[in-house]
């Protein structure tokens, strides 16, 4: 018997490597976005941005608090409109938004980046606003360990998790169990990388979700 | 922060979809791939809630995460780190063993390539230089003197004992290194042949002065012998003790 066409499309759409994007995460994602390159590419604050980068003994570090920076207003600015970013959209719009600073300081004369270098400076801005929302208070030290928690439950978060536990003799086996969320269902915004593993569930937004391979 | 001067564009979903916000998505280059922004993120939120957990720096322990998610993401090829993670060809490259090219990615990795070591063959010469053969020897300091001649420089050589647990790639550092020092002239191997060289000549030299200073010691007793005006009764004795089997005054004396 043929199964019904919603699976069907749905089951080829996963074979060819594109998956159902919650609409509501995808156009919070577009906005973002749109935001962001607005203001990266005002004239003053891409001039004031490429002087701190260009200037900067440490060019990557200056990399990383200027997407820090930026990331963090958008925030502001949609907290302000009693609206959440969710985690995988403040990620993935991290991530396209410092590849097009990294792209206009190239621009501007800076030499490009290795590899590594481009993943130095997303590991950086990402530390940064995590440290930075914990001492202003967007992330309590709670809901900080159970978002540790959780990513330590994904293949990634184990293998590195591992890692970890092996250069910390005599700590904890790991934090605090919290209790299981239904996790956001990944999604990809058009022509934007691999899928994200099947089996997630939806994080409602309200409960601060943890990052994943959503909008990959 | 503060450097934005502009008012950031309102918050409305509908506006800025119709503006064309996929347009602008659709063009950018994203900084990192998104499989490694996944590892990076991961190991920072693991790194930074560990440190909250134990009271550590919350900035140093997502660094760390993040760190240990890119190596294991093979982004970071953690050379100044040496894990086991970082594959062996770009450590040693990164060491500038020759032959070898830095690799990408982590995992173990092909074999190391043999190209670039070369068997050596230093037959032995005039400076008692012994032969070698093969790459997995090295020079131990130790100095062998064969006979009573002394020679100019003299370099025995023992196999390297590989320790138990070596890596091949490691084993192939310590052939490097000693393959370095021992290619016939240059480098390492010939600056510890001239200084061994060197120490040679010192030695023998202050042998033979003590040689010296022990043949001027007799020649300056003679000397002083031979100021001394001898009593007639004695230049007997000394005339006569010019024949070995006869012993004279002085040989007595001597001898006594």
């Amino acid at each position: 018997m043929r199964p019904e066409k919603g699976l069907l499309s749905k089951a080829e759409q996963e074979q060819q490597g594109q998956r159902q994007v919650d609409p509501k995460t995808q156009e919070q994602y577009d906005v973002v976005m749109a935001n962001g390159m607005n203001i990266l590419h005002d004239e003053k604050v891409s001039d004031q941005i490429i002087n701190q980068i260009m200037e900067s003994p440490e060019p990557i570090e200056a990399i990383a608090r200027a997407t820090v920076d930026l990331i963090m207003r958008l925030e502001q600015s949609a907290s302000a409109e009693g609206i959440q970013v969710a985690d995988n959209v403040k990620m993935n719009a991290a991530n396209q938004l410092m590849g097009e600073i990294m792209n206009l300081a190239e621009i501007a004369g800076m030499e490009p980046l290795s590899e590594e270098e481009r993943y130095k400076a997303f590991s950086t801005a990402v530390s940064i606003y995590l440290d930075e929302s914990v001492k202003n208070g967007t992330i309590t030290p709670e809901q900080l360990a159970q978002m540790g928690q959780e990513a330590s439950q994904t293949p990634e978060g184990q293998q590195i998790a591992g890692h970890m536990k092996t250069e910390q003799t005599g700590q904890p086996a790991g934090p605090v169990a919290a209790p299981q969320k239904p996790m956001a269902a990944a999604g990809t915004p058009p022509g934007q990388g691999p899928p994200a593993p099947a089996g997630r569930q939806p994080v409602a937004a309200p409960n601060r979700p943890m990052p994943q391979a959503g909008l990959l | 922060m503060g450097f934005i001067a502009a008012p950031v564009a309102a918050w409305a979903l509908g506006a800025a979809t119709a503006a064309g916000a996929t347009v602008a998505t659709a063009t950018v280059i994203s900084a990192v791939a998104a499989t490694v922004a996944v590892g990076a993120v991961t190991g920072a939120v693991i790194g930074a809630a560990t440190a909250v957990i134990s009271g550590g720096n919350i900035l140093k322990g997502a660094l760390k995460g993040a760190l240990i998610g890119g190596i294991t993401a093979g982004v970071v090829s953690g050379a100044g780190i040496l894990t086991g993670l970082a594959p062996a060809t770009s450590q040693l490259a990164s060491m500038g063993v020759p032959g070898y090219t830095a690799g990408t990615g982590a995992g173990a990795g092909a074999p190391p390539p043999t190209a670039g070591l070369k068997t050596i063959s230093t037959a032995a010469g005039a400076d008692y230089t012994p032969a070698l053969a093969g790459s997995n020897e090295m020079i131990t300091g130790q100095r062998q003197i064969v006979g009573g001649a002394k020679p100019a420089a003299s370099v025995p050589v023992t196999p390297a004992s590989a320790a138990s647990g070596m890596s091949d790639a490691t084993a192939r550092i310590y052939a490097g290194i000693g393959q370095g020092a021992m290619e016939g002239i240059g480098k390492v191997g010939a600056a510890k042949l001239g200084a061994g060289a060197a120490q040679e000549l010192e030695e023998y030299k202050r042998e033979m002065e003590r040689q010296k200073i022990a043949e001027n010691q007799s020649g300056e007793f003679d000397a002083r012998v031979g100021n001394i005006t001898i009593p007639e009764d004695w230049m007997a004795n000394i005339t006569t003790n010019a024949n070995p089997n006869k012993q004279g005054l002085l040989t007595r004396r001597r001898m006594g």
